[in-house]
């Protein structure tokens, strides 16, 4: 704990560290010939123009709100991770699922046992419990309409799984969990080499979307963010029942 | 607008200083909580919805439940000494 | 606006490297790791950011003819799976610094063996 304290360092530190700020800082304001990260660029500028052609910032495209386009997500994030590259999610998953696989290996297997709480927290668990798993749902349902999508939907399902943790209840066996997250991580996969035969590419939308707006407008969408969602909430809630004990 | 911006980012960066400066750990967990939630906000005043969801519901939330477990059960080996 | 978020994306990070690199506790040390990652990821996402610019999210036909002014969807995207990557690393260091602590019986980075 002394080290903590020594002035000389702490000071030495904080200069260099200032001084890589500021440099860092007028490398990314500048807007002299060098690098321009923050000037006001439109996206033609940004993007390739293969995209742009095939998109609807095309002076001929005819592309109104309520009429079908390319593929008809109203969120362009989820289009951008879903309908472009789901190669990345996929793979982000996956390690996800390394990374719970170590730490399962690497935490002692001492678990702490949960005491009896509170009356209250024990009887309010259950309406806590199926309104975050209705704000789950509605998440990844959503997710190519309003923001949201498979990753908080993951979080919040898991997080109905911690509540029940934390207040003794019965929820679900962590081997439940196990074979979820399998077949999660399965079909991901399956569906892809499907649409590679449908559609002659991996993991390509093939069903066809309908007008902009509507619920069932998404395609593949909401399939592919309901696997993600049951997926990261399985290894979630595996990180919980290492710490503590199922009852 | 802006005015809510830069309230937004000092209470961070406060919250930032006091976390890395406090002795207490238990305290330090809480505070990231708060620092990671104003980048929450900050995320939604730069037109990113679905990051600040995310970043509310894992950043804020998961995290700090882990670091509470985590600082739980090392506190418990060190009343077994 | 940009410059506010510039700003206050790297003072996130360069408070949390000093914090690794002054810090002896090692829960402190993943806190301040935690910090820099967060003050990362908004800075992707401001480098992205437009003055004055709408949410990238059709919602009507005006947003449709302002589609140039629509904030850049990518770096959210990339940012998106970042952060659940982030809490899977998070996850992996803590049981890490639990192993660590049942075997060195300190805290701190500077433990020796003889303590165990």
């Amino acid at each position: 704990m002394k080290d903590e304290k020594s002035l000389f360092l702490n000071i030495v530190t904080l200069l260099i560290l200032s001084f890589m700020a500021f440099y860092i800082y007028k490398v990314s304001i500048d807007t002299g010939s060098g690098i321009k990260i923050t000037d006001n660029i439109t996206p033609k500028m940004r993007v390739a123009d293969k995209y742009l052609k095939k998109n609807v910032l095309d002076e001929k495209s005819t592309y109104a709100f309520g009429q079908t386009a390319e593929d008809t997500s109203a969120n362009i994030v989820t289009s951008v991770v879903v309908d472009y590259r789901l190669f990345d999610t996929t793979l982000e998953v996956i390690v996800l699922f390394v990374t719970i696989l170590g730490f399962g290996f690497v935490i002692p297997k001492d678990k702490r046992s949960i005491k009896k709480p509170s009356v209250i927290l024990y009887r309010w668990a259950p309406i806590l419990m199926v309104l975050m798993l209705i704000i789950g749902g509605y998440m990844f349902i959503n997710g190519h309409l309003s923001p949201g999508g498979g990753f908080p939907a993951g979080a919040i399902i898991s997080t109905s799984i911690l509540i029940g943790v934390l207040s003794g209840r019965k929820t679900v066996k962590s081997k439940t969990l196990k074979v979820i997250e399998a077949i999660a991580g399965i079909s991901i996969f399956i569906i892809g080499i499907v649409s590679f035969f449908i559609k002659g590419n991996f993991f390509q939308n093939f069903i066809v979307g309908d007008r902009i707006g509507d619920l069932f407008s998404g395609g593949l969408i909401p399939v592919f963010y309901g696997l993600i969602a049951f997926k990261v909430a399985a290894e979630l809630s595996n990180i919980y029942f290492e710490f503590y004990e199922e009852c | 607008m802006i005015n809510f911006a830069i309230f937004v980012a000092v209470i961070m960066f406060l919250g930032a200083v006091w976390t890395v400066l406090t002795k207490d750990v238990f305290r330090a967990i809480v505070i990231f909580g708060i620092v990671s939630l104003m980048s929450s906000v900050m995320f939604l005043l730069m037109q990113a919805p679905d990051v600040a969801i995310t970043e509310a519901a894992i950043g804020s939330a998961i995290t700090t439940a882990l670091f509470i477990f985590t600082y739980k059960k090392m506190e418990d080996k060190r009343d077994e000494r | 606006m940009t410059k506010v978020f510039i700003l206050s994306s790297l003072s996130l990070v360069f408070v949390g490297l000093y914090g690794v690199l002054t810090r002896k506790n090692i829960v402190k040390i993943l806190i301040a790791l935690n910090i820099i990652e967060t003050g990362i990821n908004m800075l992707l996402v401001a480098f992205g950011y437009i003055e004055g610019g709408l949410t990238p999210i059709l919602q009507s036909d005006l947003s449709i003819a302002n589609l140039d002014k629509m904030v850049d969807p990518v770096p959210q995207a990339l940012v998106l799976t970042s952060i659940v990557i982030g809490l899977g690393t998070t996850a992996f260091a803590l049981a890490l610094a639990i192993r660590y602590k049942n075997t060195h019986n300190s805290n701190l980075i500077t433990a020796t063996d003889e303590e165990g």
